[in-house]
């Protein structure tokens, strides 16, 4: 007789559990702890991320079910590697590759000098992380310098999805709220609801900008003097750039501003750099650039060539360097951005955007994963 | 890591004769009978609630799995029924409240007879139920919360056989029935979005020309690679299952027919069986061990 073979779900937490140790305190985000923690076994170095517990009226944390979600689904030398999950009590502990640094560390240490080859690479390295999101039909929603982490071999990895969700569901109402405000597009500060990859192309387009200007490129103080930056620095868009652009619901009524020569701001930045920067910059949504044709973009294939991700210089001081002091320096990195996350009720139905184009530069080294499903075709309702 | 044999939701038939209920006295059929009046309880509360189909699937594929890792004598299946739904409601990005989810769940678990406004009693000891639930609900998923339903094939299905609209419907509602059984857990959402066609063509064949279907000669599901058999399993699992639920519930009749005919035209009630009233047995939160 069979005995009942059932693998109970806590002993396989306590097991997995059981396989870390925790150290000591790496930084503290809005709604996570970060801990150094390794492998006990194979003593593998790693970050645990210790969710902090949700509010008791709601149970589990909304952010921490959306990045395991997404984490598990994404698998990519450009994405922070979820290698587990565990729950102690009701909190939830993701076990994550461990990295040493992130990309705002890299800009701020001023004692750094950037060739046009390293901002080549790390762009790379982030457009394919993000390709592969997009192709996996899921957004980040909140990419900035400090959630591109950053391995000692030195890849560059997108991390802390907390926001991130799927799309491709036009009809789907998501948070205009999204994205810290100086990496956030210009349809969301007008309210747009329906948004798709676009709006992370203009966080990474903003990226772009701050690896040549190496400072924030468009820092507004609130979310109308945001619009305004983005008026000042790249001209008001006109509906003959942004076709529809009255029909966003905060409506359009804003001082016009020329376009400026971005070639002085950017002096020493290439043709095909600034080009390529311009077409993520791109008001109309529609015709900002993918993931994918970014990779595709002559920026990438002229000289110079990318540096090695080994190659690139790094700041000094790393996290496991610091042996006093973590915990202000936690404190001091600590994100300051406004966690306006607020979605609530999403109707549901059949959208038709697509960013799923193959990449197909050359070179890749992308161990593609498939997504498990084409998140689109899930999302539909009923067929009358 | 993920990798471990926790998230292998492939089981056999003979599985689930030998579940973690099964072995301490449930009886195979008590069990699916179980588990469909849970799945019933997301399907009415989901459709009160507005709730995408994608979440209800999301949450009958949850509870299915998670009596595969634990008992119903010592999870009331209800209990996991509005833990699933309010887990899925996170999972499938349509959340809502507890303050709203709770009188929901408390109006159909007690067939209208109860009422669980926030402040209540009756609120706080549901709510405590779901939250400390959730945890082990999401330990036993192994964190796994990406569910692949037969819906999305069904649609593929449904455009390439140029299935007429109101049959598409019909399916649609089939596939709601057997989310409620295990099917999940053994075949594949092709197989079951096949077997819904076959039952829809099934049941229509009355009033409708066999004849104007181009569909119906099975061809397409050998290009679909499921084989005659496997849908076949289905069907007649289904059928058996609405024969055994209609005897057990002894009120009127409610055959297959009568049960197609009442949702192929109101899509937002779809689950014509999950309207149907509900079991006698009243949860209650404190039936849960702990
Ligand atoms: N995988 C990791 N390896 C090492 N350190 C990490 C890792 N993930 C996060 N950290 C550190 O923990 C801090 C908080 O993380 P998190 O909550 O993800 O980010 P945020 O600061 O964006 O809210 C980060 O700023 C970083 O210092």
């Amino acid at each position: 007789m069979d005995v009942p073979q059932a693998i109970l779900g806590e002993e396989i937490n306590k097991e997995t559990e059981s396989l870390y140790k925790k150290e000591k305190k790496l930084g503290e985000g809005t709604y996570a702890v970060v801990y150094l923690g390794h492998h006990i076994k194979t003593k593998r170095k790693v970050g645990i991320k210790k969710i902090k517990l949700g509010n008791m009226r709601s149970g589990l944390d909304m952010s921490a079910i959306r990045e395991v979600k997404a984490l598990r689904e994404l698998r990519h030398p450009n994405v922070i590697e979820l290698i587990d999950v565990f729950s102690h009590k009701t909190n939830l502990n993701l076990v994550l590759e461990f990295l040493d640094t992130d990309l705002e560390n890299v800009i701020k240490d001023k004692s750094l000098v950037f060739m046009p080859a390293d901002i080549k690479s790390w762009m790379m390295m982030a457009l394919r992380g993000l390709d592969h999101c997009h192709r996996c039909w899921l957004l980040h929603r909140d990419l900035k310098p400090n959630n591109f982490l950053i391995a000692s071999d030195g890849q560059l990895k997108l991390a802390d999805f907390g926001l991130a969700r799927e799309f491709g569901d036009v009809k789907r109402a998501m948070t205009s709220q999204t994205v810290t405000r100086w990496y956030r597009a210009p349809e969301l500060l007008l309210g747009a609801t329906n948004y798709t990859g676009s709006i992370d192309i203009w966080a990474m387009g903003c990226v772009f900008a701050e690896l040549l200007l190496r400072v924030p490129y468009l820092s507004g103080e609130s979310d109308l003097e945001q619009l305004t930056t983005i008026f000042k620095a790249r001209g008001t868009p006109t509906e003959d750039d942004w076709p529809g652009l009255s029909k966003l619901p905060m409506g359009f009524k804003f001082e016009k501003h020329p376009r400026p020569a971005f070639a002085e701001l950017f002096h020493g930045a290439s043709d095909d750099a600034l080009d390529l920067m311009n077409r993520m910059l791109t008001y109309n949504p529609v015709a900002r650039i993918t993931a994918a044709e970014a990779l595709q973009h002559p920026y990438f294939r002229n000289s110079p060539r990318p540096t090695q991700p080994a190659k690139l210089p790094r700041p000094k001081q790393e996290y496991v360097a610091e042996e006093e002091g973590l915990d202000s320096d936690g404190a001091r990195r600590k994100r300051h951005y406004n966690d306006a996350f607020g979605d609530d009720v999403f109707s549901d139905g059949k959208g038709d955007s697509a960013v799923a184009h193959r990449e197909g530069s050359g070179h890749s080294r992308d161990q593609d994963a498939q997504p498990t499903a084409k998140r689109m075709d899930l999302r539909i309702s009923s067929p009358a | 890591m993920f990798e471990r044999q926790c998230t292998d939701w492939q089981f056999t038939r003979e599985d689930l004769k030998r579940t973690p209920s099964v072995s301490c006295g449930w009886t195979a059929e008590r069990e699916e009978l179980d588990r469909a009046k849970a799945c019933s309880l997301i399907y009415s509360a989901s459709r009160k609630l507005q709730l995408p189909q994608i979440t209800s699937a999301s949450a009958c594929v949850f509870l299915h799995r998670f009596f595969m890792r634990h008992t119903l004598k010592e999870y009331h299946h209800y209990n996991i029924a509005a833990t699933c739904l309010f887990f899925a409601c996170k999972s499938e990005e349509s959340l809502r409240k507890l303050d709203n989810f709770i009188p929901v769940i408390v109006y159909y678990a007690s067939k209208g007879n109860r009422k669980a406004p926030p402040g209540t009693a009756e609120f706080e000891k549901w709510r405590s139920v779901i939250l400390r639930t959730e945890v082990i609900l999401l330990q036993a998923l192994c964190f796994d919360m990406v569910v692949n339903h037969p819906h999305a094939a069904l649609i593929d299905l449904a455009a390439s056989l140029s299935m007429p609209q109101r049959l598409t419907q019909m399916a649609w509602n089939f596939i709601a029935d057997c989310m409620r059984l295990p099917l999940c857990l053994i075949y594949s959402p092709k197989a079951i979005a096949c077997a819904s066609i076959v039952l829809t063509t099934k049941v229509s064949s009355s009033d409708l020309s066999r004849a104007s279907l181009g569909f119906l000669d099975f061809a397409w599901m050998e290009k679909a690679k499921i084989s005659r058999s496997t849908i076949d399993e289905i069907v007649q699992w289904l059928l058996d299952f609405y024969a055994r639920e209609a005897r057990s519930r002894k009120t009127t009749s409610q055959g297959v027919a009568d049960h197609t005919a009442d949702h192929s035209h109101t899509p937002a009630s779809s689950p014509g069986s999950a309207a149907s009233p509900m079991p006698h047995v009243h949860p209650s939160p404190s039936s849960d061990p702990k």
